[in-house]
């Protein structure tokens, strides 16, 4: 075996990588889906339930034996409702890192479940949850110790190495796609979007308006897609992750999709290494001793008066201002 | 002896994890990628696996992001003021069509934590498919727009089933609609319009925005048997 590959099996097989990456993902899809059930719950028969505008029929994915069959569950509100409770149990799950391979099991399923009854409903940030909650499964739960080189430990890396694999799909194809748009191409998609109602808020319509605003930000959006897959093996990675988030951030404030966001922020902090999390845990625990210590300095400095804090309850802080 | 076979078996499926990895997004990008030779020879492959139990489309805005704000009018109509079986055209006043889509946009702007943005999406991808057939049969008229008549009767064809499956989701919605935002009137039936107005051109961009364009949809018995949403009340 060359070193190289040797490398390749090393890292599959000996220890579990991404593993806070991982946990910052479950995370993020969990709030997504408890956004979603929190903020469509009261609509759920409208949606979902048997006299709902959703029609769909899940044998296309279970087949003809077993799909009617999971269909009989929307033959009822409660039913329906009822799965909004259980895809409400595993995004908590997901949030909490409890049981995290049952809580994406549980998600997985209840998501699949209201997906094939109203396709309409969705949007990429459903899809990529989808998938990236299929993958999980293969994932060490949160949390877990396993054996170094262990038949979980491989599990797990080719979960990551898919999950990784999966957010190139994404921003390869989405930008291979925009360079053959004749809008995308003269710099002015962004500008196009902005005029359409559905995908843009009022209130930054203006904004789009401007040339050098909507040029950057179109091009800076094909280049990010086009160029990700390859930059995230490099040095450059934070920078283009950094990018990934504030573009995120953005379509969540202009356009307004929240859920599509939050799953791919997600994806982008999923891509931060555990060595890279340290990092920041380290400088942040750094900076905040710096910030004790200059506290205490310049304590010494002031007079000894109560704080904000203390004159707004001072029974509670009574004794200690006393003191 | 049984260490050695675990082992084997170990290191065997290590490798087929790998192969399948391989296989799965091989498959992936020939299901998610434009149509390109190796598609054309092996694309029903990734149909048969990705396309049905991992479809997904990463389209996202591409190529060309949508170019217009295109919504639901509706006129609520009470048994009386239904076309009769003569044909008579319908006469309706102006001032009483309403645009559901617009209130759910200003909703959704208003108050972006709440599901008002994907309430309305069942409505707008079904006026897209209505009208156009949504995104899969947009590369049939985009070959039939460049004069191939093969594909102009290909999407023709494809057109019926996909307007049927939409009038249904905008019967309901309107039905819905009217039910809920005027309790007391017992209507049977809704009128609905299809309203498009366009982008302006970069060019234009100061103008005042362009004049919308309606198309009539036809006339829906009134559905009523359909959930009510609870987003309408108080809508009249």
């Amino acid at each position: 075996m060359s070193s190289r590959l040797r490398q390749v099996y090393a890292w599959l097989s000996d220890q579990p990588h991404q593993r806070a990456g991982l946990r910052a993902l479950q995370t993020a899809l969990g709030m997504m889906l408890l956004f979603r059930v929190m903020t469509e719950f009261r609509f759920a028969p409208f949606l979902w339930g048997p006299h709902g505008i959703g029609r769909g029929s899940s044998a296309a994915f279970l087949g003809d034996s077993l799909g009617p069959w999971v269909d009989r569950l929307y033959q009822s509100d409660l039913t329906v409702q009822g799965m909004l409770c259980l895809l409400a149990l595993g995004a908590a799950g997901l949030v909490y890192g409890f049981q995290t391979r049952a809580a994406a099991l549980l998600s997985l399923l209840a998501f699949r479940f209201f997906e094939s009854r109203l396709p309409e409903l969705g949007d990429g940030g459903d899809n990529v949850a989808r998938l990236v909650l299929t993958y999980m499964l293969f994932a060490l739960p949160a949390g877990s110790h396993p054996r170094r080189g262990s038949l979980s430990v491989w599990f797990h890396n080719v979960a990551v190495l898919a999950i990784g694999l999966q957010i190139g799909v994404v921003y390869l194809t989405s930008g291979v796609l925009k360079l053959t748009g004749e809008r995308w191409s003269n710099g002015t998609a962004l500008y196009t979007i902005s005029q359409v109602e559905w995908f843009s808020n009022p209130h930054f319509r203006e904004l789009f308006h401007n040339p050098t605003i909507t040029a950057l930000a179109t091009y800076v959006t094909v280049f990010f897609q086009i160029w990700f897959p390859v930059v995230v093996l490099t040095r450059l990675r934070p920078l283009w992750l950094g990018v990934g988030i504030l573009l995120h951030l953005g379509i969540a404030l202009f356009m307004g999709l929240i859920g599509f966001s939050l799953a791919m922020i997600g994806l982008e902090l999923f891509l931060v290494t555990d060595a890279e999390y340290r990092g920041v845990r380290a400088a942040y625990e750094r900076g905040q001793r710096h910030l004790r210590r200059g506290w205490s300095s310049a304590r010494l400095l002031l007079p000894d008066r109560p704080s904000l804090l203390q004159l707004w309850n001072p029974r509670r802080f009574r004794g200690k201002v006393a003191r | 002896m049984k260490r050695k076979l675990i082992c084997l078996l170990s290191a065997a499926l290590r490798a087929v994890t790998l192969l399948g990895l391989a296989l799965h997004f091989g498959a992936t990008l020939l299901f998610v990628f434009p149509a390109n030779p190796i598609k054309l020879q092996l694309g029903h492959i990734a149909d048969m696996t990705i396309g049905v139990y991992f479809p997904q489309n990463w389209s996202l805005f591409a190529p060309n992001p949508v170019d217009s704000t295109q919504s639901l009018l509706l006129e609520c109509l009470r048994p009386e003021e239904l076309p009769t079986s003569s044909g008579a055209p319908l006469a309706l006043a102006p001032d009483r069509w309403r645009d559901v889509s617009s209130a759910h946009f200003v909703r959704a702007h208003e108050n972006p934590l709440s599901a008002y943005e994907r309430m309305v999406r069942p409505l707008q991808n079904s006026l897209r498919r209505y009208v156009a057939g949504g995104t899969e049969l947009a590369p049939l008229f985009q070959a039939c727009s460049k004069g191939d008549q093969e594909a102009c009767a290909s999407a023709q064809a494809a057109l019926l089933p996909q307007r049927e499956q939409a009038a249904r989701m905008i019967r309901q919605v309107a039905s819905a609609f009217c039910r809920e935002s005027d309790p007391g009137t017992h209507f049977g039936g809704v009128a609905v319009r299809y309203r498009e107005r366009k982008a302006l051109p970069w060019s234009q961009r100061h103008s005042p925005p362009a004049a919308a364009q309606d198309y009539q949809l036809g006339v829906f018995a009134l559905d009523e048997d359909v959930a009510l949403p609870g987003l309408y009340r108080g809508d009249s």
